[in-house]
């Protein structure tokens, strides 16, 4: 915070170039929205209703979060394949926790407050290890990450033995499916998230040496930028959100399982950085947000019309496999087309 | 002293045999059984498939770039094999499940190549993409459920041994047959990296891709191959894996990359490409396996094996990490790459 960058011009153009392309890539995601959400609305019955924008709105939480993260790690010429053990990881600490306290199958409000400070502190460290390896060890941001996957799935196997852990008191509910005003907390959350994330990544210190480390650490590394911290608080707020994403996910499902999400959540968090554009140096935060809705729209959507076939889930996952390497395919011509330009 | 030090620390290979023969020393001190010859033949023969995955992803690693799809075209290739000739009737032995499913995993693998090497995408994201398809295909579109109906030929398979030897616990055990597979696979990887051209350009595209491009070599063929071998040799394991567990299994392997891409980096790969070597796979896929059997006659319960691995796993990218340092290697250099060169 105590060494503002000087040249304030350079700062302005930079955010410039980010909101012109920001603005473009948010107007598309919106228009695929909502020629999503009429697709769906006049095929499926029920689709636009108030109990679908509950579902939708408090299941998008989970994922956004987790891509906000892997969309940090992105910009940064990295990538965060942790997030969803992470998630898992936190939520199961916090899990134990809420048992050990927990009496008669109730438990306190400060005990509550102390499991997630507990899960948060989980995503710190997760976060911490792959930021030391990839920031300070110069370990490929793909395997460091990969590793660290395995290393917080063997833990949360080998403490749970590989059962899942279910039972939890009914006050984990209120993050997970509780509603303020109509609207599901997950996704308030989600949206404060959003609103800080914007501010950090356009108005601190922070955000501006990430996005110069993005577009060139080596440039960064002259300009006194200390890059090996940069990528390793990068990695920690990435861990912290996917812990966030755990504590949710912990909520709704009032369990936790280390195989909660697979590969899907992975999955969906690559599609949202690669649908909203992110690039080294450049994140729209609101492309982003809008790239989560439209995914979750599109999950949701594709839930109600697969879930009743048999093997229906099977058949959502061959899909997402698919739409992934569509949308990398595209998103790449896009890159091109812009380029040519 | 540090000249010394240098060379020791620089000879991968041999430091990993080195910790292979005590680790399984310690482990045979609490636990007789298993420094048996049974033992040992069980282990090669749990390594045989694993190892031909391993010296799968060499070739690719060497690039500088990471798959995981493997493990999706081995369960997709074996189960495709199987119910095709499942319906022609078939009852012969490996060899008609070769026949089929090794052009297939070539297929398949090189689809993953040309995607990521024409679009200039990182081959992880698009073999991601390619993991769930797989294995969402054979579950939907082929079996949901593992399918014991084997063919006569083929259920006799997992004792076909090389060498015999009574063990007073087991029985009858021995050299699996599979061994020549993996003894072939890996000469002929060998060969090709160490003698030909194309083998060549693996490493030089891996050490430094900029220099690799302007000597002529053009990374898209380079990837294509790689992934070609890839999938042959993945297929060819699911196969095997298959056959010895006499089923076929639409989830087939479904995790094991994890397994197979930390026994690769075990055996001495450079995890920004460019250093490898067929010995450095084998005895990497051998140290897992002793590891992970080991803990078993320890009487450590089999839910703490991903934990283990994990932790060989970033235990040793300090440990590489450090020794590049300490050996002047790269400094600053990555860290600021995926590892996709564009």
């Amino acid at each position: 915070m105590k060494r503002q960058p000087k040249s304030g011009e350079s700062r302005f153009t930079f955010s410039h170039v980010g909101l012109a392309i920001l603005e473009r890539r948010s107007i598309l995601l919106l228009g695929l929205l909502v020629a999503i959400l009429f697709a769906f609305g006049t095929t499926t019955p029920r689709f636009l209703s108030y109990p679908m924008f509950r579902v939708i709105t408090s299941q998008c939480a989970e994922i956004g979060l987790m891509g906000l993260g892997m969309g940090l790690a992105w910009m940064i010429n990295g990538v965060d394949l942790s997030v969803n053990d992470t998630a898992n990881l936190s939520a199961l600490t916090a899990a134990l926790t809420l048992k050990h306290f927990s009496s008669r199958g109730s438990v306190a409000l400060g005990v509550l407050l102390l499991s997630y400070l507990i899960a948060l502190l989980t995503g710190l460290l997760c976060g911490m290890l792959n930021g030391i390896l990839i920031g300070y060890l110069d370990v490929p941001p793909i395997l460091a990450t990969l590793g660290g996957m395995t290393l917080y799935r063997g833990i949360s196997i080998a403490v749970t033995s590989g059962r899942a852990v279910a039972g939890l008191p009914p006050q984990v509910a209120i993050v997970g499916r509780g509603t303020m005003f109509g609207v599901p907390v997950p996704f308030i959350i989600f949206l404060g998230i959003y609103a800080a994330m914007y501010l950090i990544l356009n108005h601190t210190t922070f955000g501006f040496k990430a996005r110069m480390v993005g577009i060139n650490a080596r440039a960064a590394y002259f300009s006194g930028i200390n890059y090996r911290r940069v990528i390793m608080l990068v990695y920690v707020v990435s861990g912290l959100l996917s812990s966030l994403a755990g504590i949710i996910i912990m909520g709704r499902t009032r369990s936790v399982a280390y195989e909660y999400g697979t590969q899907v959540y992975i999955v969906f968090a690559l599609l949202i950085t690669n649908l909203a554009g992110v690039s080294a140096g450049h994140y729209g935060i609101t492309a982003a947000v809008l790239a989560t809705l439209t995914l979750q729209v599109l999950s949701t959507g594709f839930y109600s019309r697969f879930m009743t076939l048999p093997g229906g889930p099977f058949f959502n996952n061959f899909l997402w496999g698919l739409f992934l390497v569509a949308v990398l395919v595209f998103a790449q011509l896009l890159k091109r087309a812009r380029a040519k330009e | 002293m540090p000249n010394f030090a240098r060379r020791l620390l620089g000879r991968h290979e041999v430091i990993l045999f080195g910790i292979v023969i005590v680790i399984s020393i310690v482990i045979g001190v609490f636990n007789r059984a298993f420094l048996s010859l049974a033992t040992i033949f069980e282990i090669l023969r749990g390594a045989i498939p694993f190892a031909l995955m391993g010296l799968g992803i060499l070739p690719v690693l060497l690039l500088g770039e990471v798959d995981i799809s493997f493990v999706g075209v081995a369960a997709t290739t074996s189960l495709v094999a199987h119910t095709l000739l499942h319906d022609m009737g078939y009852a012969g032995g490996i060899g008609g499940y070769i026949l089929i499913a090794l052009p297939l995993g070539a297929a398949i693998a090189l689809m993953v190549g040309l995607i990521s090497g024409v679009f200039r995408l990182p081959v992880f994201a698009v073999s991601l993409g390619f993991w769930l398809m797989l294995y969402g295909f054979n579950l939907f579109f082929i079996s949901p459920e593992m399918r014991f109906d084997l063919p006569e030929g083929l259920v006799g398979f997992y004792n076909h041994f090389l060498i015999k030897v009574q063990d007073p616990i087991v029985g009858e055990t021995g050299l699996h047959v599979a061994v020549v597979y993996v003894l072939f696979a890996a000469v002929a990887i060998w060969v090709v990296l160490r003698h030909t051209v194309i083998g060549r350009g693996f490493y030089i595209m891996g050490g430094n891709r900029e220099v690799a491009v302007r000597t002529g070599y053009n990374l898209v063929k380079l990837l294509c191959v790689a992934m070609a071998v890839n999938g042959a040799l993945a297929a060819l394991a699911g196969v095997l894996q298959c056959a010895y567990k006499r089923f076929f299994d639409p989830i087939l392997f479904r995790g094991a990359e994890l397994y197979v891409i930390a026994a690769v980096v075990i055996g001495g790969t450079s995890i920004t490409g460019g250093r490898g070597s067929v010995i450095g796979v084998l005895l990497g896929v051998i140290f897992v396996q002793v590891i992970t059997r080991g803990l078993i006659y320890l009487g450590v319960e089999p839910t703490w094996q991903q934990f283990v691995v994990g932790c060989m796993l970033v235990i040793f990218f300090i440990l590489t990490s450090l020794r590049a340092r300490l050996l002047g290697g790269l400094s600053g250099r990555s860290g600021l790459t995926r590892g996709e060169g564009k």
